[in-house]
């Protein structure tokens, strides 16, 4: 039985996690955005390995939060919609990094 | 989880997808037929062959389009893709003015002073290899694509074994060449298995 005088982890950061990026797939989209300077669909289908439905959902989610960027350009003149991670989803990510690394080593410090 | 670890798991996640995107063989495909084209060109004397070594870079795009971006997607890299672009541009540049100049030789060895003609009679098999291994070095370094340089270093070591037992000099270009072109084929055939088919973008 722990003590009455035991201080409790601060798990105020938890709060703080956006939730647009707290969801594996999500996180997982976003790391290969950062990776690369812009990516379409088929890629990120393959390397994601998410079915098309959920990879579209969660795309959806990403630009609603405003950290994907969808464009339309013409590579060799064939017409393609590509994805980008915008400033604001860059300082998401090194913001979400900061606020995980508060609670793992507030939980298990 | 510092910043450091993270940075160098994105860079690891930006070479795999580099690596999976150029693993289609088209670059190995590419090169086989230009240094396959080369050798027949010089050992059947057949301009047709000339062309054969053109061919690859007139349809690197249409292939990338057709085999590689339905299956894998398409991905933009920024500072890699300028690299690589320029690496094949001096790749075609030096090719393209050894072309010119074995092609001005033939046609009008009597403007050639008789010592540089006949050290281009002897050796020109041998420099059109030399120049093949570093157009392959050259796309090794700056593509990151290390089995570039492996093909040079191969190439230079047929050019010298070659030399050593007095083979025809066009033995090293047609065995690389018909070598590259079978890595090349059997890497597309395994893209193409690991990578079906995607039906159209969403």
């Amino acid at each position: 039985m722990p003590s009455k005088t035991t201080s409790q982890p601060d798990l105020s950061p938890i709060e703080q996690l956006d939730s647009a990026i707290h969801a594996p797939a999500r996180l997982m989209i976003l790391a290969y955005l950062a990776a690369v300077a812009s990516a379409d669909f088929t890629f990120l289908l393959t390397q994601t390995g998410l079915t098309r439905g959920n990879l579209s959902t969660h795309i959806s989610r990403l630009e609603e939060a405003g950290y994907v960027e969808v464009k339309k350009e013409f590579i060799d003149r064939i017409p393609r919609t590509l994805y980008k991670l915008t400033g604001s989803g860059r300082k998401a990510i090194a913001q979400y990094r900061e606020n995980m690394r508060q609670v793992i080593d507030n939980l298990f410090e | 989880m510092s910043t450091n670890n993270t940075d160098a798991s994105i860079e690891q996640l930006k070479r795999k997808a580099y690596l999976g995107y150029h693993g289609d063989g088209i670059l190995d495909l590419l090169l086989g037929s230009t240094m396959l084209g080369i050798a027949l060109w010089l050992l059947l004397d057949s301009i047709f062959f000339t062309f054969m070594a053109w061919m690859g870079f007139i349809l690197y795009a249409g292939m990338k389009n057709s085999i590689t971006i339905p299956r894998f997607g398409y991905v933009s890299f920024d500072e890699t893709k300028t690299r690589y672009a320029r690496t094949i541009s001096v790749g075609v540049l030096l090719l393209l003015l050894s072309l010119v100049v074995g092609i001005l030789f033939f046609m009008s060895p009597d403007r050639i002073p008789p010592s540089v003609s006949e050290f281009l009679r002897n050796y020109f098999e041998y420099m059109l290899a030399g120049l093949c291994s570093l157009v392959m070095v050259l796309m090794g370094a700056l593509s990151g694509i290390k089995r570039f340089t492996g093909y040079a270093g191969v190439t230079i070591v047929a050019l010298w074994l070659s030399l050593q037992l007095q083979l025809n000099p066009v033995t090293p270009l047609l065995v690389m060449g018909s070598l590259i072109l079978l890595i090349g084929t059997t890497l597309m055939v395994n893209f193409i298995r690991r990578h079906p088919l995607q039906s159209s973008e969403t």
